[in-house]
């Protein structure tokens, strides 16, 4: 499988391609008042309203740098709810590609109840890549935060 | 220390003077993890003034696609027009070559035999059979263009010679345009559509056609 690399803090990341639309420089993007600080806001993605959340916010804390590695990795989200979304998410060093063999994938030894997204980890010649499952990326508060059920929208 | 080993590509790699022992097994800087890491590292630099903003109106444009279904067509030039044929029916462009006569045999189509680079083939004048030729067009100096075009489709091979080869083209579908009238009569037989090429008509041959016209004009 292949996984785009991005970097939180010193270490790396990796997340499956096969979720991933595109990848888009960073833009300006519109606040979101009041949302929970991950959430870097929102833009207009080829016509959609897209919402972003902040990787590096999500794992280190601290926002994105802006800087031209910093990019926008658009998935195909499935939520929980059943529906398919699109989501950006901001991350800084998305310049690489990086392949990996399902069995050289080592199941975590530490797991950690608040962050269930964070998966197998594989080691190359420069270090180790943690995998994010992206399915779970994203509480369920969260995405009802950014996605909210059809029903309210009337 | 810095620039040396930072820029060590430009000092010992294959932009300095070659003297790096990875070298060897490299042969270009470019397979090399340190050139691609600083080329990376090239990317970690801040952002222009107004580039959130051109980023912003460039990724809320509809995504741009290429187009599907285009047909690949070899232009050429004869008797001063333009035409083309399917590119995979194009198998090779030679210098201009003498075309030996056969006794009894060859017509004003069929010229006789080309040698294209060792192989006998049998050459005609698409232009005559398009109908093309015309008296001032015969009296006008051989174009420095000049070339022998090879087409073939199932095993038959064929030589003509044209004034220029123009190259190939991508067109959809739907750029192809209705015959003009204006056209010669077997040239419109011969005449799948008509596309512009930089604003000037391209005629693209219709192999069903052209490839049983070209064996009929061997045995008229």
């Amino acid at each position: 499988m292949l996984l785009l690399q991005f970097q939180a803090g010193t270490d790396r990341y990796g997340l499956d391609i096969g979720q991933i639309i595109e990848v888009s420089s960073m833009v300006s993007l519109r606040a979101v008042p009041h949302a929970p600080p991950e959430v870097a806001g929102t833009f207009n993605y080829r016509g959609t309203l897209t919402p972003v959340v902040d990787l590096t916010v999500l794992l280190t804390g601290a926002s994105s740098r802006p800087r031209m590695s910093t990019r926008i990795i658009l998935i195909a989200y499935q939520g929980e709810d059943g529906r398919s979304h699109i989501l950006g998410l901001l991350a800084e060093a998305v310049t690489e590609m990086i392949d990996c063999r399902k069995e050289s994938l080592q199941q975590p030894v530490v797991t950690v109840s608040g962050a269930p997204y964070l998966g197998d980890t594989m080691f190359d010649e420069r270090g180790s890549i943690q995998v994010l499952d992206m399915e779970r990326l994203l509480t369920r508060d969260l995405l009802f935060t950014l996605f909210p059920p059809e029903v309210a929208n009337g | 220390m810095a620039n040396a080993e930072k820029y060590c590509w430009k000092v010992k790699g294959i932009y300095g003077d070659g003297s790096c022992p990875e070298l060897a097994r490299l042969i270009h800087c470019r397979r090399c993890p340190v050139f691609a890491t600083a080329g990376r590292q090239h990317l970690d630099r801040d952002l222009p003034l107004t580039y959130l903003g051109e980023r912003a109106a460039v990724m809320a444009l509809p995504k741009e696609t290429g187009r599907l279904g285009t047909l690949s067509v070899m232009v050429f030039r004869l008797c001063g027009e333009k035409f083309a044929v399917k590119t995979i029916y194009f198998q090779e462009a030679a210098e201009p070559s003498p075309v030996h006569t056969l006794p009894l045999k060859v017509n004003r189509i069929f010229r006789g035999i080309a040698n294209i680079n060792g192989e006998l083939l049998l050459c005609l004048s698409v232009a005559d059979l398009l109908d093309l030729t015309s008296e001032a067009q015969e009296s006008r100096p051989a174009p420095a263009y000049e070339r022998m075009l090879v087409v073939g489709r199932e095993g038959q091979r064929f030589v003509f010679p044209v004034e220029q080869i123009l190259g190939v083209h991508r067109i959809a579908p739907e750029d192809l345009g209705e015959v003009p009238a204006t056209l010669s009569r077997s040239a419109r037989a011969l005449t799948r559509g008509i596309f512009l090429l930089n604003g000037r008509p391209v005629g693209l041959l219709d192999e069903e056609r052209l490839f049983p016209a070209m064996t009929r004009s061997l045995n008229p």
